[in-house]
């Protein structure tokens, strides 16, 4: 008998078809498609691929993974996986490296250069548009849209500049990057080196339960393990876990805020408030690295906006890191009744209250977020107070490895109380609490 | 709730069997078959288009679902090797009992490289033309004839007989026992 391979095919896929649930899928996976999906049109909506600058809440995921890991050696290359294949000359060591995450960026190209300036080439969701996430040694951030040219041009405050050229080769699996360095106001020098980089392997995914930050879920009381939910119950107005801790809270008003107790700046309060007259709230939170946990001296700090990094669909692709998230959630009688909003589909940014995510050193993250009174979205079915908002900051943990499918330590849990805030005041109110 | 999240239910639900059954045909295993079917969906839904109706949407994710596929093989080259292995397994395993010219394909398509597999999918059960096939993969028109040529040759090998492009004559397991 012959039969066509094509009608043996669609024999094969009724088969399959037969035997595979759509619903079972949907149960099992539609809450993590859709927060991707919201995420990435939020992202669009705010218009990462645009340049604009990070302060809107949307794109604080984008403000992820500062600062790095420790750098490779000069001339040595890189450490882990997609790793440089090129030597690159002294003084400038380098480190190129691929990595995946489950949110946005999906996907970053490292480039590490000198003891100080790191570059990233972040790529983002096709027609969102690519862009560079340049971080100063200040820990400043500077979002660069990546030009057809495919050239940057780091001019570190401290340091000599750069000019990358990078091309995407063999359908985006390899990037080759060309370095030059720039003489002040001179011509171009030869190239210094050129890297190429093969993609690290993603780690599988993972079949690991974690709570639901998704506001959409009418999670049952038994889900709500985790401050960053709706309904969550706070039974303490503050509490630190054993290796999280929120390290300051403040309400500001268009006032500098030292947050690392050395009078630096807060340059992500300094960005959202170089307008004036605005109020914002402020936390800071703490984490360390616990004795007993594996592995902990190669960990990469990773700092998350508005996410619990338990929540995240596939924390292993963060690799081995030491995942911080925090966020303001607002909270009537001590239950979480509200998230931060993002905007959503058809939605401007800028009804969205902006916010910042500042990594101030590998151990302390500072939170920022303005005009607390509307930046929340109601959680479903929650009794909102008609009077005030309390607003606390939520922080949390994971330690996650590079491969299997297991947060090796945490969560852990710390948040506190900020203030209250009424409603029958303008936004930028400042209260005295 | 977003004018997008019902839509996206909907085609996780009512649709999903077939979507996933389509990915499995290009992965090989279920697990891999539901990443890139999730992969394809965020795709789908994350550039602003406003699915109108849940066929529409389909389609739409039906096309994403080979692209995620090479996507994901491109930066996972060191697992295929494991990759492929875990798919034969499985794909053994499911295949039992199963008609036998289904178990025929379904063993001959996992003996196949990914990529290979890939463009044997788009061909023969997409009926896409080559070029078709190299828009959609982002591979170029001789690399797709390459693997294709190299699919049917492997297809044939482990088939039996002689076929063209259009058409592989299947030996079923009754024709093999003399029937």
């Amino acid at each position: 008998m012959d039969l066509s391979i094509q009608d043996v095919m669609n024999d094969l896929v009724r088969e399959d078809a037969a035997r595979m649930s759509g619903r079972d899928f949907a149960d099992a996976r539609g809450t993590g498609v859709a927060r991707r999906v919201r995420t990435r049109r939020t992202v669009r909506a705010a218009g990462i691929g645009g340049g604009t600058m990070l302060t809107a809440g949307a794109l604080v995921a984008a403000a992820i993974n500062m600062p790095w890991e420790t750098k490779a050696a000069p001339g040595t290359g890189g450490v882990g996986g997609g790793d440089c294949a090129t030597p690159w000359p002294s003084p400038y060591p380098y480190d190129v490296q691929k990595s995946y995450a489950d949110y946005l960026p999906e996907e970053m190209w490292r480039i590490t250069l000198s003891p100080s300036e790191e570059v990233v080439f972040m790529i983002t969701p096709e027609d969102v548009g690519q862009t560079w996430l340049v971080t100063y040694p200040s820990g400043t951030t500077e979002v660069v849209p990546y030009s057809g040219a495919g050239e940057v041009r780091v001019d570190a405050p401290d340091g000599p500049s750069i000019l990358l050229s990078v091309r995407m080769v063999d359908g985006g699996t390899e990037m080759a990057v060309t370095a030059y360095s720039v003489t002040p106001g001179g011509p171009l020098i030869a190239p210094i080196g050129d890297c190429y980089a093969q993609g690290a392997t993603p780690t599988p995914s993972s079949g690991t339960v974690r709570p639901s930050t998704d506001p959409s879920l009418a999670a049952s009381t038994e889900q709500i393990t985790s401050p960053f939910q709706c309904g969550f119950v706070f039974d303490t107005q503050s509490l630190d876990a054993a290796h999280l801790t929120v390290t300051a809270t403040s309400v500001m008003k268009s006032t500098a805020v030292s947050s690392v107790g050395d009078n630096s700046v807060d340059p992500g309060w300094t960005a959202l408030t170089a307008g004036g007259g605005v109020t914002a709230v402020h936390a800071v939170a703490h984490t360390s690295v616990g004795a007993d946990q594996s592995g902990a001296e190669s960990r990469v700090p990773i700092a998350l906006g508005g996410q619990d990094p338990a929540a995240s669909t596939n924390p292993t692709h963060f690799g081995n890191a030491l995942v911080l998230g925090g966020a303001f959630v607002s909270v009537n009688d001590g239950v979480v009744v509200g998230i931060e909003r993002t905007a959503g589909i058809g939605e401007s940014t800028a009804d969205v209250s902006p916010s910042a995510v500042t990594s101030l050193d590998n151990n302390q993250v500072a939170f920022t977020l303005q005009a607390p009174v509307t930046a929340f979205e109601p959680c479903p079915g929650a009794a909102q107070s008609a009077v005030s908002v309390d607003v606390y900051f939520v922080a949390g943990s994971v330690a996650t490895v590079a491969k299997g499918s297991e947060i090796v330590a945490g969560p852990e849990y710390a948040w506190s109380f900020i203030a209250t805030f009424r409603r029958d005041v303008p936004s930028n109110y400042y209260p005295s609490n | 709730m977003a004018r997008w999240e019902p839509i996206l239910d909907e085609v996780m639900r009512e649709r999903g069997s077939g979507l996933l059954a389509y990915a499995r045909l290009l992965t090989g295993n279920d697990a891999d078959a539901e990443d890139v079917l999730q992969d394809a969906l965020v795709r789908s839904f994350s550039r602003g288009r406003s699915f109108t109706h849940v066929n529409a949407a389909e389609a739409y994710v039906r096309r994403a679902i080979p692209s995620v596929f090479i996507d994901r093989l491109r930066g996972r080259r060191t697992r295929d090797g494991a990759d492929e292995r875990l798919a034969r397994r499985q794909d053994a395993a499911i295949g039992m009992g199963n008609r036998d010219a289904v178990l025929d394909v379904r063993a001959a398509l996992a003996t196949l490289p990914a990529r290979e597999r890939a463009c044997a999918v788009l061909r023969f059960y997409d009926d896409l033309t080559v070029p078709q096939i190299a828009a959609q993969l982002g591979l170029a028109d001789g690399t797709v004839k390459r693997y294709l040529a190299d699919a049917s040759a492997r297809l044939a090998e482990v088939l039996g007989g002689g076929f063209n492009d259009d058409r592989i004559p299947v030996v079923t397991h009754s024709r093999k026992e003399g029937r």
